[in-house]
C-alpha cells in the first residue's frame, strides 16, 4: 500500500471523529432534549441537566418520570409527589427513560381516572368502607355518569319503554340497597338488533332489545363526545377529559396547557389547563358539557348554542370579565338569578348532587335535592341547619380540601333536604348565614325571605316562582356591551 | 502365555506395554468417568413441582359457545351445550401458546392450524391440542388441572350453588 | 518529552515505534510473509476482522456484566436501566451488539473465503475442522447473547429452541435438563444461558482462536496463489502486515462505533409466557430453521439438516483431497465450490424467504 502512513493517520482521525460524534450523540436522548427546552424557557431559573428521581414512600421505588416531565406540577395537596409518586396512579415504567418503554403499561393512556380504569388507579377512594368515602362507587351510579334518567326519558318517548323507570345506563350499575325512587340495577345500553350485538359490545353484557330508537339514540347522541365516558369533541369550549377528571381537570376554553411541564406541546388543544384536580372546579368547566345548546328528539341532532363556537363566534371575547361570565353562563333561553350566574355551579350543586349519594337516580329531581329555600330560607323559617360533629365528616374533609372553608366542629351548616351538610353556607350568629364561594373564596351574606317583603307561598317553593320577580335581564345587561353581529 | 511372550517378559518390555496399557487404560476410564460425573453435575437435581391446578374465578359468565383465555393455566376455557372443556393452548409443535382466530386457532410462531375442538388443521404441528381435566374445588370453582389430560368429548357440568 | 516529539516527527524512525516498545501483538506476527498473502483483495482481511469483532464484543461485554441481571425478573429491567440510565449504556450496548453481529458475517465470510481459495487444502484440514467448530461456538454465542435480552422474541425463541432439543431421540430429554436446567424455561435456564454466553462459551472460543491462529502459523501461514513459475515470490516484513492492520483496526472499531451511535441495539417489550407471542421471530442467524419448521417435521428440521450441512461442511477438506490453495474461484476446486454455493444460496433463500411473508 502506498502511504501507510497517510491512511493510517486518517483511519485514526476517522476514530476520534466517530468517537466525538458518539459522545455528541449520547447527549440527544429525548430526555436531555426536553429538559434542554425546560430550561430555555426558564433561563432565570434553569435545572441542572440529569437523571431526576424521586422514590415515593407509599411505593419505595424509584421512579425517573420528571426527568422528562421536568415541572410538571403537583396532581393536588392531598396527593403529594412524595408520597404517591407518579407510577401509583399511572402505573407505566418508572424505570424506564425511552418514551414508549416508559408509557408501556400506562393506566387508562393519559387519564388514569376514566370509568373503565378508576377503580383501579384511584382504588383509594373505592371500596373503603367509609360512608361519602368511596367516590368511584358514588360516580359509578351517578346519574351524570349512567344517564339513566335521559336514557329513560327518551325510550319511554319512543315506545320502546312503558314507563320512565330507570333500566339502562351508559354503564351498567347494581346497587344491592336501593331506598325507595331509586334503581336496584341498570343494564348497559342495548342496541336494536342482534345482528348488530358486535363480540365486543355482547362481552359488556349489551343486548338487543329489538326496538329501532336504541341504536340510533346510541349513535346520534351517546357516542361521539356527549357524555362523559366518552372523549370530548375537540373544539373550543368544549374540551374536557373522562372520568373523574371530567370535572376535576379543569380545562381552559381553548384546551392549551398552560403549565411548565415540557414535553405537553403548550400550542396543542386538547390538554388540561395545568396537571392538577382540584375540588373547586369553575363554572365553565361544567360549560363544557351543559349549556352547549339543544337536541332535538325529533331530528336526533343537536344544536349548539348560536352565539359561541362552534356555531358562531365566541359572543365573550370582547365581553369584560364580569359580562362574558353572564353570557357563557346560561344560554339565551334561560331564566335565571342573580346568585345564579354570580355564584358558581358547584355553590349549590353539592356533591350528592352530582357524584350522587352511592344509589342509582333515574331521574333529576331525585339527585337534584338543593332548592332556593334551602339556602334563603321560606318567609315563615330560617334555612335547616345541622352542626359539625367530628373533625373527619365528609363536610369538614370537603371544606380543608377546598382550602377556603372556615370551618370548625360545632359549627352550624345549612342541611339539604337530604340531609347532606353544606359545609360552605354556615351560620355565623343566630339568623346570620355566610357564604363561602367555593372557587373564589370569597365570602357573601345570604339574603334570607325570613323577615323580608317576599310574597311568595308555602304551596309555590320552585325556582319558577322566585324567578318571577327575580329573574336577571339578561339581554338587557349585555345589551350596552353587544356590538352589533 | 506362549514362550514369545515369555522371552519377552524375560526382557521386560512387555511388562511395561502391559503396564503402561494398564495406566493409560484406567485413564481413558477416568476421562469417560469424568465426563458422566459432568453430566450428571449438569443434570438439574431438583426441578420446580408440577403447576397446581388452576382456579377459574368466574366461570359461570362464559356463555356457551363463548371462549376464555386462562393466562396461568395456559388454556382456552370454552363451554358448549353439554358443559365445560379445555383446551390446551401450549401448541404442540414446538410449545409455543396459540392465538384465538374465527375458525379456531392459530400458532403465530410456525403457523399451525387448529379446528376450535383442537384438531389439526394445517401446519407442522402433528398432534392435536390436548384437553385439559377439569374439576370443581371446594368453594364450587371450576379447575383447570394441567397434569391431567381427558378425551376431546370430556365435559364438566358443574353444580352451582 | 522532547525526545518522544522527536521520535513521532520523524518520518523515518516513526515505524519503528511499536518495534523498540516491544509490543506483545507485533512480536506474535511471523518475520515475513509472502505479499499475496495480505493483499487485501485475496482475504479481505477478514480473519482479523473477526479477530478485532470478538475483542470488541468480549471488552463491552465484560462491562455490561456490571449491571446486568440474570435473574428472569430483572434481566429486562436492568437492560432497560442500561439503555435508558447509565451514562453511554446504550452504546456499549450497541457496540456490543454491532461488533458480535459483524463477528458472525466475518468468520461466516471468511469460511466462505477459505472454501473458496482452498486454504482447507492439505495441511491445514485440522485447522479447517477448528474453524468449524468456531462457527459453531460461534453461532451459539450470539444465540445465547439473544436469549439474556429475556424479552418477547427472546423468550419464545429460546422455548422453540429448547424444545427442539428436546425432541431428539433418546438423548432429547436429558439434553433438555442439562440445557433448561429444570422442566420448564425459567430462572434456571437463563441463569444457565447467562453463565454460557459469559465464561462458558468466551473461553472455548478465545482459547479455539489462539489455537486456529497456532495452527495456521504451523500450516505455513496464510494461503497464497501459486508462484508463477520462473519468478521469485515476493516477500514484505511484518511491519507491512501491522501497519495493515493498525489501519483496519482504527476504522472498523470507528465504523462500529458509528453505527452504534446511530442504531441502538434492539430490545423487545418484556416477556410474559402466559400470553401468546404478538410476532414470533427467531434471530436472524436462525431464520432459516424456523422457515425449515414451518414445513418439516421438527427433528429434520431443527436437528438433522443442520447437522447433516455441518457434516457437509466438515468433510470438504475430504472431498477435494487434491485440492490446493490458491487463487480464487479455481477451476479444479469447482465441485467443491459448487457444493459451498449451493448450501449457502439455500440457507439465503430460506432466510430471505422468513423476512418477506
Amino acid at each position: 500500500m502506498k502511504h501507510p502512513v497517510r491512511w493510517t493517520v486518517g483511519a485514526a482521525l476517522f476514530l476520534l471523529l466517530a468517537m466525538a460524534f458518539a459522545w455528541w450523540r449520547t447527549g440527544q436522548a429525548e430526555w436531555q432534549q426536553w429538559q434542554r427546552r425546560y430550561n430555555a424557557a426558564h433561563p432565570d431559573d434553569p435545572i441542572p441537566l440529569g437523571i431526576r428521581s424521586i422514590t415515593p414512600s407509599r411505593t419505595g421505588q424509584p421512579e425517573l418520570c420528571t426527568t422528562c416531565h421536568v415541572g410538571i406540577e403537583e396532581i393536588s395537596p392531598s396527593h403529594p409527589l412524595e408520597t404517591f409518586g407518579c407510577v401509583s396512579c399511572h402505573g407505566g415504567n418508572g424505570l424506564a427513560l425511552d418514551r414508549e418503554r416508559a408509557h408501556a403499561g400506562l393506566v387508562g393512556g393519559r387519564n388514569p381516572s376514566g370509568f373503565a380504569t378508576m377503580a383501579r388507579a384511584c382504588n383509594c377512594h373505592s371500596h373503603t368502607g367509609q360512608a361519602g368515602r368511596d367516590g368511584v362507587e358514588r360516580v359509578g351510579r351517578s346519574l351524570m355518569a349512567t344517564y339513566a334518567g335521559g336514557i329513560a326519558l327518551v325510550r319511554h318517548a319512543f315506545g320502546a319503554q312503558p314507563d320512565q323507570e330507570g333500566r339502562y345506563g351508559v354503564m351498567a350499575a347494581q346497587d344491592p340497597n336501593p331506598p325507595p325512587g331509586f334503581v336496584a340495577a341498570l343494564k348497559p345500553l342495548p342496541v336494536s338488533a342482534p345482528d348488530e350485538l358486535m363480540p365486543a359490545l355482547a362481552a359488556q353484557g349489551v343486548t338487543a332489545s329489538g326496538h329501532p330508537i336504541d341504536t340510533r339514540f346510541r349513535r346520534s347522541c351517546l357516542e361521539g363526545g356527549c357524555h362523559l365516558s366518552e372523549p370530548a369533541t375537540p373544539q373550543p369550549y368544549r374540551y374536557r377529559s373522562t372520568g373523574c377528571a371530567a370535572c376535576h381537570y379543569l380545562y381552559a376554553d381553548d384546551g392549551l396547557y398552560r403549565g411548565q411541564d415540557p414535553t405537553i406541546p403548550r400550542d396543542e388543544p386538547g390538554h388540561g389547563r395545568l396537571h392538577r384536580l382540584t375540588t373547586a372546579i369553575p363554572f365553565s368547566q361544567c360549560n363544557h358539557c351543559h349549556n352547549r345548546g339543544n337536541y332535538s328528539l325529533r331530528t336526533m341532532a343537536f344544536t349548539p348554542r348560536p352565539d359561541l363556537p362552534p356555531a358562531g363566534p365566541s359572543l365573550s371575547d370582547f365581553l369584560p370579565r364580569q359580562q362574558r361570565r353572564l353570557a357563557e353562563y346560561y344560554q339565551p333561553i334561560g331564566q335565571f338569578t342573580l346568585c345564579e350566574w354570580e355564584l358558581d355551579c358547584i355553590d349549590c350543586h353539592t356533591s350528592d348532587e352530582v357524584m350522587g349519594n352511592g344509589h342509582i337516580a333515574d331521574a333529576v329531581t331525585d339527585s337534584q335535592v338543593v332548592r332556593c329555600r334551602t339556602c334563603h330560607g321560606t318567609l315563615w323559617e330560617l334555612p335547616q341547619t345541622a352542626p359539625i360533629t367530628a373533625e373527619d365528616e365528609p363536610a369538614m374533609r370537603q371544606a380543608q380540601l377546598n382550602g377556603h372553608g372556615k370551618l370548625r366542629v360545632g359549627d352550624r351548616v345549612v342541611v339539604t333536604p337530604r340531609g347532606e351538610k353544606m359545609w360552605a353556607v354556615r351560620e355565623v350568629a343566630p339568623g346570620r348565614f355566610v357564604e363561602t364561594l367555593k372557587v373564589s373564596g370569597e365570602e357573601v351574606e345570604v339574603p334570607l325571605v325570613y323577615g323580608s317583603a317576599c310574597q311568595q307561598k308555602p304551596d309555590e317553593q320552585e325556582s319558577r316562582y322566585c324567578h318571577a320577580c327575580h329573574a336577571y335581564p339578561r339581554d338587557d345587561a349585555l345589551k350596552p356591551f353587544l356590538s352589533p353581529p | 502365555m506362549n514362550e514369545h511372550d515369555a522371552s519377552r517378559t524375560r526382557e521386560g518390555m512387555s511388562r511395561r506395554t502391559f503396564l503402561g496399557r494398564l495406566l493409560g487404560g484406567s485413564l481413558v476410564l477416568a476421562l469417560l468417568g469424568s465426563v458422566r460425573a459432568l453430566w450428571r453435575f449438569l443434570t438439574p437435581p431438583i426441578t420446580t413441582p408440577a403447576p397446581p391446578p388452576v382456579p377459574v374465578p368466574d366461570a359461570s359468565s362464559l356463555a356457551p359457545g363463548g371462549l376464555l383465555y386462562i393466562a396461568p393455566a395456559r388454556a382456552y376455557l370454552a363451554r358448549d351445550e353439554h358443559g365445560y372443556f379445555a383446551i390446551s393452548a401450549v401448541c404442540t409443535h414446538l410449545g409455543c401458546l396459540v392465538d384465538q382466530t374465527p375458525e379456531g386457532f392459530r400458532c403465530p410462531c410456525h403457523g399451525s392450524r387448529f379446528a376450535p375442538d383442537g384438531t389439526v388443521e394445517a401446519g407442522p404441528a402433528a398432534h392435536p391440542l390436548p384437553h385439559l381435566a377439569l374439576r370443581q374445588n371446594a368453594d364450587r370453582q371450576v379447575v383447570i388441572d394441567r397434569t391431567q389430560t381427558v378425551p376431546p368429548d370430556a365435559r364438566l357440568t358443574p353444580s352451582l350453588g | 518529552m522532547t525526545r518522544m516529539m522527536r521520535v513521532l516527527t520523524s518520518t523515518r524512525r516513526r515505524r519503528r515505534l511499536w518495534q523498540r516498545h516491544q509490543s506483545i501483538l507485533y512480536a506474535l506476527h511471523p518475520d515475513r510473509l509472502p505479499a499475496e498473502s495480505i493483499r487485501l483483495t485475496y482475504t479481505f482481511g477478514l480473519g482479523g476482522i473477526s479477530i478485532l469483532a470478538a475483542t470488541l464484543t468480549i471488552l463491552t461485554g465484560l462491562f455490561l456484566t456490571l449491571y446486568y441481571q440474570p435473574t428472569p425478573e430483572e434481566a429486562h429491567a436492568s437492560i432497560v436501566l442500561i439503555e435508558d440510565v447509565v451514562a453511554f449504556g446504550s452504546l456499549i450496548r450497541a457496540l456490543h451488539y454491532w461488533a458480535a453481529q459483524l463477528f458472525v458475517l466475518a468468520v461466516t465470510l471468511h469460511m466462505a473465503r477459505i472454501v473458496f481459495t482452498g486454504a482447507y487444502a492439505r495441511p491445514r484440514r485440522l485447522n479447517w475442522l477448528i474453524g468449524l467448530g468456531l462457527l459453531v461456538l460461534v453461532l451459539l454465542w450470539d444465540f445465547s447473547g439473544y436469549v439474556l435480552r429475556w424479552d418477547e422474541g427472546a423468550h419464545w425463541a429460546l422455548l422453540v429452541g429448547t424444545n427442539l432439543v428436546g425432541r431428539i431421540p433418546h438423548l432429547g430429554r436429558s439434553l433438555y435438563l442439562v440445557l433448561v436446567g429444570d422442566r420448564q424455561i425459567g430462572e434456571a435456564a437463563l441463569l444457565r444461558f447467562y453463565g454460557w454466553h459469559v465464561i462458558g462459551l468466551t473461553l472455548p472460543v478465545v482459547f479455539g482462536i489462539v489455537y486456529h491462529l497456532f495452527r495456521l502459523r504451523v500450516d505455513g501461514g496464510i494461503s497464497r496463489p501459486p508462484r508463477p513459475a520462473g519468478r521469485p515470490r515476493r516477500m514484505v516484513s511484518k511491519e507491512v502486515l501491522f501497519q495493515r492492520e493498525t489501519i483496519a483496526a482504527l476504522l472498523i472499531t470507528g465504523g462500529l462505533l458509528l453505527l452504534s451511535a446511530l442504531r441502538p441495539a434492539p430490545l423487545g417489550a418484556s416477556a410474559s409466557l402466559d400470553r401468546p407471542p404478538p410476532t414470533a421471530q427467531a434471530p436472524w442467524i436462525f431464520l432459516w430453521v424456523q422457515r425449515l419448521l414451518r414445513h418439516l417435521p421438527p427433528f429434520w428440521a431443527g436437528v438433522g439438516i443442520p447437522l447433516a450441512l455441518l457434516t457437509l461442511l466438515a468433510a470438504i477438506p475430504w472431498l477435494d483431497p487434491h485440492a490446493r490453495a490458491g487463487r480464487w474461484f479455481d477451476r479444479r476446486r469447482g465441485p467443491v465450490q459448487a457444493l459451498f454455493a449451493f448450501i449457502a444460496l439455500l440457507l439465503i433463500v430460506l432466510t430471505v424467504g422468513e423476512v418477506i411473508p
